[in-house]
């Protein structure tokens, strides 16, 4: 297991700079398009972050929108994580269930998502079970990898001393997962929030692909970039201060 | 504390190869036993079949009750501390859990990850996790396997000692013939293909 590599002094410096090298490129395109109503620049879309967020609106709809990928994100992680124990355990349910899996895999979000408002309703269910669904093959396949990486020895080792099927999974077993529970937890973030977008812009009434719903039929380019980048503002926010952290935390017995 | 064990194995194949036929072996309680054999002959696969890991052979294992093993390999928790390697596998209290570690020279360790510690150090947890869970029946397999000679010699004498003390009915593999004869009242060598029992006239 090679040493995790710090992030080396300069490299905030590095991130900073291609930041502004970002803004720098939008307010030249801004500049060059000469036409705020089809290419606002970020002196433009600042402001306009700034007023819905003194009114509100942008945090009753950012809020609605981390309720739904929560909510999928966790029901998702929950069934993957289950099914990959179980097919990565159990050869012959894995055998069974892979094609049903590569289907699943292939089917586009678009579908499942049309689906479950049509087969369900356009209800708060039909959208986190959508995006749900869409993730669930993801994590699954992950775990399932981890499961089959596990440790013959470990696994003897709590036989023998006849360890209870509860301390097994919680001592034994789900450490040697936590990398694989992490990286599917990261790579399912991303994926789920962009999904619940599309979920929103389709059929609820609230959350930022709502916003950018009613703004996109206004033309308002500006309030779409508004609601777009505070979400992925949020969203790095959660990978540094919560994902980044817990994977320190389950990291710590490597030591230095 | 003890038990009377009997292995009593008729074929053990590995797909079409028979590694193990008509072997048969009874341990009285409190007896310790050394397998001695080349490499590759069938030992580890005994005492998987005798700690009740394999059950896909023909025969049976009668007796063993409370089962405890020492591996080749430490096999510990390595995101559980020393303390935690022995309560979460063995039940035992972390006072109790304390006093095993000062038992195998880890007094005061209790808190260092097992990659902190030292191979022998770790082999040494290992042996207080098997003796913490009060078998009836233990097994160890190479418990000494990629030592330096001085630590071996050390966890030999430690061994030996604590083993007695718990009086369990003990069933050890070696290639050693020294290890076996410190540590056991009888020796048995195992040879051939499929592999046959023989009691050592030593």
């Amino acid at each position: 297991m090679p040493a995790d590599v710090p992030p080396a002094r300069g490299s905030l410096a590095v991130t900073a700079a291609s930041l502004a090298g970002l803004l720098a490129l939008w307010s030249a395109a801004a500049l060059l398009a000469a036409d705020p109503g089809l290419m606002p620049g970020p002196w433009l879309v600042g402001p306009l972050m700034w007023q819905e967020a003194v009114s509100g609106r942008l945090w009753l709809h950012l809020g609605a929108t981390l309720a739904r990928v929560a909510a999928a994100f966790g029901l998702a992680m929950l069934l993957g994580t289950a099914l990959g124990l179980a097919m990565g355990r159990l050869p012959r349910l894995d055998r069974w269930l892979d094609p049903w899996l590569v289907v699943l895999l292939n089917l586009p979000a678009l579908v499942t998502i049309v689906l479950c408002y049509i087969w369900i309703g356009l209800t708060e269910a039909a959208a986190v079970t959508a995006v749900a669904l869409n993730k669930v093959p993801m994590v699954t396949v992950m775990l399932r990898e981890g499961v089959r990486a596990l440790d013959p020895g470990l696994d003897a080792m709590a036989r023998v001393f006849r360890m209870s099927p509860s301390a097994r999974l919680r001592h034994v077993v789900l450490p040697q997962l936590a990398p694989h529970l992490a990286a599917a937890a990261r790579a399912g973030l991303a994926l789920i929030w962009k999904i619940v977008l599309v979920v929103e812009f389709l059929g609820r009434s609230s959350g930022v692909g709502f916003q950018i719903h009613l703004y996109f039929q206004l033309f308002d380019v500006g309030m779409v970039l508004a609601y777009a980048l505070a979400f992925i503002a949020v969203m790095l926010a959660i990978e540094k201060l919560l994902l980044q952290p817990w994977e320190a935390h389950v990291r710590r017995w490597r030591g230095p | 504390m003890s038990a009377r064990v009997e292995i009593d194995i008729r074929s053990k194949r590995f797909g079409g190869q028979e590694v193990l036929r008509d072997i048969s072996l009874t341990l009285a309680p409190g007896e310790r036993v050394a397998l001695l054999g080349p490499s590759g002959v069938g030992k580890s696969t005994l005492l998987r079949i005798a700690a009740g890991l394999d059950s896909a052979f023909e025969g049976s294992v009668r007796g063993a009750g409370r089962v405890a093993m020492v591996f080749q390999e430490p096999t510990l928790l390595p995101w559980r501390n020393a303390r935690d390697n022995l309560t979460l596998t063995t039940g035992i209290s972390a006072p109790l859990a304390e006093q095993a570690l000062a038992d195998v020279g880890l007094a005061g360790r209790g808190d260092a990850f097992p990659g902190r510690l030292s191979l022998g150090q770790q082999r040494r947890l290992a042996l207080a996790r098997a003796l913490a869970a009060r078998p009836d029946f233990l097994v160890l397999d190479e418990p000494f396997a990629s030592l330096d000679a001085g630590t071996a010699a050390e966890m030999l004498a430690l061994t030996a000692r604590l083993v007695a003390e718990s009086g369990a009915t003990t069933l050890f593999v070696t290639h050693a013939p020294a290890e076996a004869e410190a540590l056991a009242d009888h020796v048995i060598v195992m040879s051939g293909q499929p592999a046959k029992l023989q009691l050592d006239p030593l």
